[in-house]
């Protein structure tokens, strides 16, 4: 009885600090879900850039091998 | 030693308490410092991150188009698997062949709403089904930024009968966006303050040189385009009236916008 008589004002200072960290976290899973949210997005966007990407670079590829074809490739200037 | 072992037990329990409590501390401060980093730091540069491959997709958008009306393809860049299906088709593939499937593991049944990566045209009916395609961007954009907009359908009009032909069903959306860029720029410069120019200039100036050209050239995200606009920034920043002007053609629509906000 002693012992819990001692225990108890250590454990209501932690259990404050636990309730703390829950509303902590809560708050931190809210910016991580919009920050998610946020990334997700930019995934797609650059998905899009990404595709852009390679067909200028097939492009630019079947481009060199006709100039190549067709012997009118010039080295650059 | 009794005293001793005594208060062991004692002094170990309050010393153990204090340690579960200054960790309990560390880890709700190292919580609350986390949070305000991500919502402080770290969201505001993802946002702008965001804005700039917006704009970066805006201004790359014309390639897509070009490409899909050279090649006389329906390229959906909104979904992959077709993306990958004509980038076999079109046989020139070098690096397309671990690609795709390593790039979109998940996005197979994904639809992208985003304005900018809408190149879903059908090539030949593009001039046909130019409304349904205009309405069919406005329900499927989910930024909120094209429904806004109802009140630039008249300008939209008179754009659409100025026969700009590559533009016709890829544009609209761009066009959409650049107006309503312009209309915020033009109503920060008309009611916010009409001495502070902070905005870039290049797109100040942009607006300035593209209304009096009924707005044709909206389109005109080409390097070429913006270079001539800065190099028309130094002659002709002087003659203030003819900007004026533009800005009365502008106010309506700006006004109309600003009562649709």
């Amino acid at each position: 009885m002693v012992s819990t008589a001692m225990e108890n004002p250590y454990e209501q200072v932690q259990v404050n600090i636990l309730s703390r960290i829950v509303g902590n976290i809560e708050k931190l899973n809210q910016s991580v879900t919009t920050l998610n949210q946020e990334l997700d997005s930019i995934n797609t966007k650059n998905r899009n850039l990404e595709i852009m990407g390679q067909i200028c670079e097939n492009y630019h590829n079947s481009i060199q091998f006709n100039l190549n074809a067709t012997g009118n490739r010039k080295p650059p200037l | 030693m009794r005293p001793s072992g005594m208060d062991q037990p004692e002094e170990i329990i309050e010393k153990l308490d204090q340690e579960i409590t200054l960790q309990l501390q560390q880890i709700d401060s190292n919580l609350s410092y986390c949070f305000n980093t991500i919502t402080k730091n770290i969201i505001p540069k993802v946002t702008r991150y965001g804005a700039i491959c917006d704009d970066i997709m805006d201004s790359g958008n014309w390639l897509g188009t070009m490409f899909q009306q050279t090649a006389a393809v329906d390229l959906k860049l909104n979904n992959p698997l077709v993306v990958e299906e004509q980038l076999d088709a079109s046989g020139t593939g070098a690096s397309k062949g671990a690609q795709p499937e390593s790039l979109f593991p998940t996005a197979g049944g994904r639809k992208l709403v985003d304005s900018s990566g809408e190149l879903a045209i059908p090539p030949s009916n593009a001039s046909m089904s130019e409304d349904d395609f205009h309405t069919a961007n406005v329900t499927t954009t989910t930024t909120g930024r094209i429904l806004r907009l109802p009140s630039d359908s008249s300008e939209e009009e008179n754009d659409d009968d100025s026969k700009r032909v590559a533009r016709e069903a890829d544009g609209s959306t761009l066009q959409r966006q650049r107006r309503k860029r312009k209309v915020s720029l033009l109503l920060q410069r008309e009611y916010g303050s009409s001495s502070s120019m902070g905005l870039s200039p290049v797109h100040v100036n942009s607006n300035k040189l593209r209304n009096p050209d009924e707005e044709d050239d909206s389109l005109g995200s080409s390097p070429m385009k913006v270079h001539q606009d800065t190099q028309d920034e130094s002659t002709k920043e002087v003659p203030v009236p003819g900007t004026v002007i533009h800005f009365a053609t502008a106010s309506g629509s700006g006004a109309g916008a600003a009562s649709n906000l």
